[in-house]
């Protein structure tokens, strides 16, 4: 009788560990959507493209800048998103009309990402913003001095 | 019953060199007055009697063997951590540790009761980025709120202005100026 009771806690505490299986991981983030949209401009040679063998890392429109490691901020409240080849884009509800493309980065961290939080790190980053045409399309504008030290420095 | 050879537990510790295993199926007391006993052989009925825990039949406790899962303790305190961890999972622990909404998006507050309908929303969605400033404001009244500036594009000051829904007023539109140029909008959720 007393092996019945002991067992009878056994099924009561696999049961428990069934239900936090089914409801502790129900919230575990999915993965995040890559982000896809067309540049206005388009030339031959784009970040991901390669010529002779070797991979294009940056290409016209992008700024490049070493950041021997350093770390690069969310300049707002916002999304960060893959796009193609090591590219991510950052884009926030807070900046209408912009996208932030960023190529280098070094496992960077996908998601909703806060003002001031880290996207990520690496050796070189290949900078670009893009601003939304009446097409739908985007164009790579030049970007600020304010907006790269934003994402720059922690705030 | 009463003799040493029919109860396992006290015979086996008389035996054994180090009492290892009564550390973990006996209650501290039990266990101590059984050290401080150690080098006797024998057990009165009386010691045992004292030994045994009260809720326990004496006869069962030292003629049934022991469960081969392990001390019936152990088992309660797995079960009931299980069920500890289960309930403190549930309950999403992450978002404890989350830190709040980053401040508000205004930096100054314009018409306090200024929202947008679903029909002022309809139109402004309708109008092409890169319109005058002028198409927008006639079917927008004043913002909310006025956003700090910002600057993107290079040499170029962006204004941004902050409208809540009116039928969901955890919604918020931003609209971006450029100048005289509109640039776009986008919906800010507010948690």
């Amino acid at each position: 009788m007393r092996l019945a009771f002991t067992s009878k806690w056994c099924k009561w505490a696999v049961f428990t560990s069934v239900l936090v299986t089914l409801t502790g991981c129900g919230d575990r983030p999915t993965p995040v959507q890559p982000r896809a949209f067309q540049i206005q401009q388009q030339w031959q040679l784009e970040p991901g493209s390669v010529v002779a063998g070797r991979r294009i890392s940056g290409g016209l429109g992008d700024i490049s800048i070493d950041l021997d490691g350093g770390t690069v901020h969310a300049p707002f409240e916002g999304e960060l998103q893959p796009f193609q080849a090591d590219c991510v884009v950052f884009s926030s509800p807070e900046l209408p009309a912009y996208l932030l493309r960023l190529c280098g980065l070094q496992a960077p961290n996908l998601g909703k990402r806060r003002e001031g939080q880290s996207l990520g790190s690496g050796h070189t980053l290949h900078f670009a913003a893009l601003r939304k045409q009446p097409s739908g399309q985007w164009a790579l504008v030049e970007p600020s001095k304010a907006i790269l030290e934003r994402i720059l420095t922690k705030p | 019953m009463m003799e040493p050879s029919n109860s396992p537990p006290f015979n086996n510790s008389a035996h054994r060199p180090s009492p290892q295993l009564p550390q973990f199926t006996q209650s501290t007391r039990t266990y101590s007055a059984r050290a401080a006993r150690a080098p006797t052989k024998t057990v009165s009925p009386q010691e045992m009697a004292a030994n045994q825990p009260s809720s326990q039949p004496p006869t069962r406790r030292s003629s049934r063997p022991r469960p081969p899962g392990g001390p019936t303790n152990v088992r309660y305190l797995l079960a009931g951590s299980s069920i500890l961890a289960g309930l403190v999972l549930m309950v999403d622990v992450s978002r404890l540790f989350e830190p709040e909404r980053s401040q508000d998006i205004c930096q100054e507050v314009v018409q306090a009761e200024s929202v947008l309908s679903r029909n002022e929303l309809l139109q402004l969605l309708s109008i092409p980025e890169r319109s005058a400033r002028s198409a927008v404001r006639s079917v927008v009244s004043a913002p909310y709120c006025l956003m700090p500036h910002v600057e993107v594009r290079a040499g170029v000051m962006a204004e941004r202005e902050a409208y809540p829904l009116a039928f969901d007023p955890e919604t918020w539109v931003v609209i971006l100026y450029e100048g005289e140029e509109y640039a776009g909008y986008a919906f800010s959720f507010h948690q």
